[in-house]
């Protein structure tokens, strides 16, 4: 792609990153059909009444005087589940990355797809090497091939309601490199040696949080804070991470006293700053499946147990136990956020939609997919 | 407001999950986000009306952007007749390479003076990401139309970054994205 369609891309990008949202907006779409329907029903009975006085005749007397507007008495035509318009991002299935709008970008010829996330230029891949274990990063594009953007031993995606472009971060032979991912490529690189045993497993708001491979082992979690200089080995952290709040600043960790129980963690200095035992996510989680915060950080969805997902109120967790909304779904292999108010779940046979809040809130999951797919996670927006 | 039928329901899951994403098109067509909000209703509103004669909900989502597009561009070219003059930039002086470069403010302040239909062409393209088929779908044209106005539209806006007296990315004497960016990433 040439330059300035490049640089036209990151521009018209710029300029909507910081979207106002709109309140009531189905309330008032609805309402205004409703008054356009109005409209429409006055005009077409002036119309007949016009009609009738020029043929000299009266008007039939049905439904109080007036007819119906043609249709309206019709059954609504039921709408077949193919609800791609409701995975924003896409979904990973086949070997094929699927857009929300329907069209397909081929992945053939890459090492097996770990993770795909959705970023302003395309699509993150990662990908794991079957034989040596190594992992590499590509951007896929639906005009071009695709193009490796990094390669290590683990790799690990990330983004912070805080920032407005998502990160990235890979460990390679004993370093760990941490890079913004901006206009098709990498940027404000910055690496760092010394890490042993650690490896990249999610990234905060200043720092990219690391663990030893086997997490059952004490001492496993520590972090470098890249703003800080080079990595510098400090007190390791032995309870599981969990999860990642949205603003990046702080850590959700499954605390062992009292065990099990939800935790809140400060990553410098890993004070606990707040627990609940209401909530107790699932022992065999890992950092980034078990607790993921909604973009606007107002929820959270934990895994609770195999294929059971509960929703929760952030502000609220902490002392009230109930949560806003809970499903089992057997064979669930991965849940995300499609936007604030809405969860996607990928399961062997299906992936579902299933709105947790908000006007559009209801305790029935759509299907938007049939057959096993992976949802991929959007990147492009701090705030959607 | 409780809604009161499967339609209203089905509707309200429609506006949760895709008005952000039309909103901000709405804003890239017409510039301003109170006029993308009256233009998002007003789309919605076609929408909501021709739900029940819609088979597929990709089909309400293309329908959607469909007349999202064709009402922004109206209200677009009612408004072009009494829009005040686009302020003129101001000329760039010195050989700096970083001077000569051309930031996306002002990128995006030269997408705002192009004709509405090239405008409609380029966010279609570069910010929706749409193909050249998908794009003419949207605005109901020919792909080869989709082609020139393109093509038009990059070309005027070549023209328009020329008179401003910078360098357009990619020609020579720009410099270069990457450094750029570490520039604005320093």
């Amino acid at each position: 792609m040439e330059s300035l369609e490049a640089e036209l891309k990151q521009a018209l990008a710029a300029q909507v990153r910081l979207a106002p949202s709109v309140a009531d907006l189905t309330t008032r779409v609805v309402e205004r059909a409703g008054r356009v329907r109005r409209r429409r029903r006055m005009m077409g009975a002036c119309a007949l009444v016009v009609l009738m006085l020029l043929a000299g005749g009266t008007l039939a007397a049905s439904h109080g005087g007036l007819t119906t507007e043609k249709g309206l008495a019709a059954t609504p035509a039921a709408l077949a589940p193919a609800l791609l318009g409701f995975a924003p991002a896409g979904l990973f299935t086949g070997g094929q990355i699927v857009t929300a709008e329907g069209s397909r970008i081929s992945l053939f010829g890459l090492p097996p797809v770990g993770a795909v996330w959705r970023v302003a230029d395309g699509w993150l891949v990662r990908t794991e090497d079957a034989g040596t274990g190594r992992q590499a990063l590509w951007l896929a594009t639906r005009h071009s091939q695709p193009v490796r953007l990094a390669d290590g031993d683990r790799i690990v995606v990330g983004w912070a309601r805080t920032r407005p472009l998502p990160q990235v971060a890979w460990s390679d032979h004993g370093r760990v490199v941490v890079a913004t991912i901006d206009g098709g490529g990498l940027r404000d690189r910055v690496e760092t040696a010394g890490i042993g045993d650690l490896h990249p497993v999610a990234l905060t708001a200043t720092g990219v949080l690391l663990a030893t491979t086997n997490l059952a082992s004490a001492g496993a979690y520590d972090i470098w804070f890249p703003a800080r200089g080079d990595f510098r080995p400090g007190p390791r952290h032995s309870e599981p991470i969990v999860g990642v709040s949205a603003d990046g600043a702080h850590l959700f960790g499954r605390l062992a006293d009292p065990a099990g129980c939800l935790g809140l963690i400060d990553p410098d200095g890993w004070q606990i700053i707040r627990s609940t035992c209401t909530v107790l996510p699932r022992a065999a989680g890992t950092v980034t499946d078990t607790v993921t915060a909604s973009p606007d950080g107002r929820r959270i969805f934990v895994l609770v147990g195999p294929g059971e997902v509960a929703v929760y109120d952030l502000a609220r967790v902490w002392y009230e136990p109930e949560p806003v909304a809970t499903f089992a779904l057997p064979s669930l292999s991965a849940v995300a956020w499609a936007g604030d108010t809405a969860l996607v779940v990928s399961s062997a046979d299906a992936v579902v939609r299933l709105e947790v809040s908000g006007p559009a809130r209801t305790n029935q999951a759509r299907t938007i997919w049939a057959g096993p797919a992976a949802v991929i996670t959007d990147l492009r927006d701090p705030i959607r | 407001m409780q809604p009161s039928s499967s339609v209203e329901v089905e509707f309200g899951q429609f506006v949760a999950a895709r008005s952000g994403a039309l909103l901000r098109t709405a804003f890239l067509l017409v510039g301003d986000w109170s006029h993308a909000e009256d233009v998002l209703q007003v789309a919605l509103t076609k929408t909501y009306l021709a739900w029940r004669r819609m088979g597929q909900i990709d089909s309400v989502d293309a329908y959607a952007r469909r007349v999202l597009v064709t009402t922004a561009t109206s209200w677009w070219r009612r408004r072009w007749h009494g829009e005040r003059p686009v302020d003129v930039l101001p000329e760039r002086a010195g050989a700096d390479r970083f001077d000569q470069y051309l930031d996306r403010a002002e990128l995006w302040q030269h997408v705002r003076a192009l004709p509405v239909r090239q405008r409609a062409v380029l966010v279609l393209r570069f910010y929706e990401d749409l193909t050249e088929a998908e794009t003419a779908q949207v605005l109901g044209v020919a792909v080869g139309t989709v082609k020139s106005q393109c093509a038009r539209a990059l070309a005027a806006l070549r023209a328009r970054i020329s008179d401003a007296g910078a360098v357009a990315p990619g020609e020579p004497g720009a410099a270069g994205v990457s450094d750029r960016l570490t520039r604005e990433g320093a």
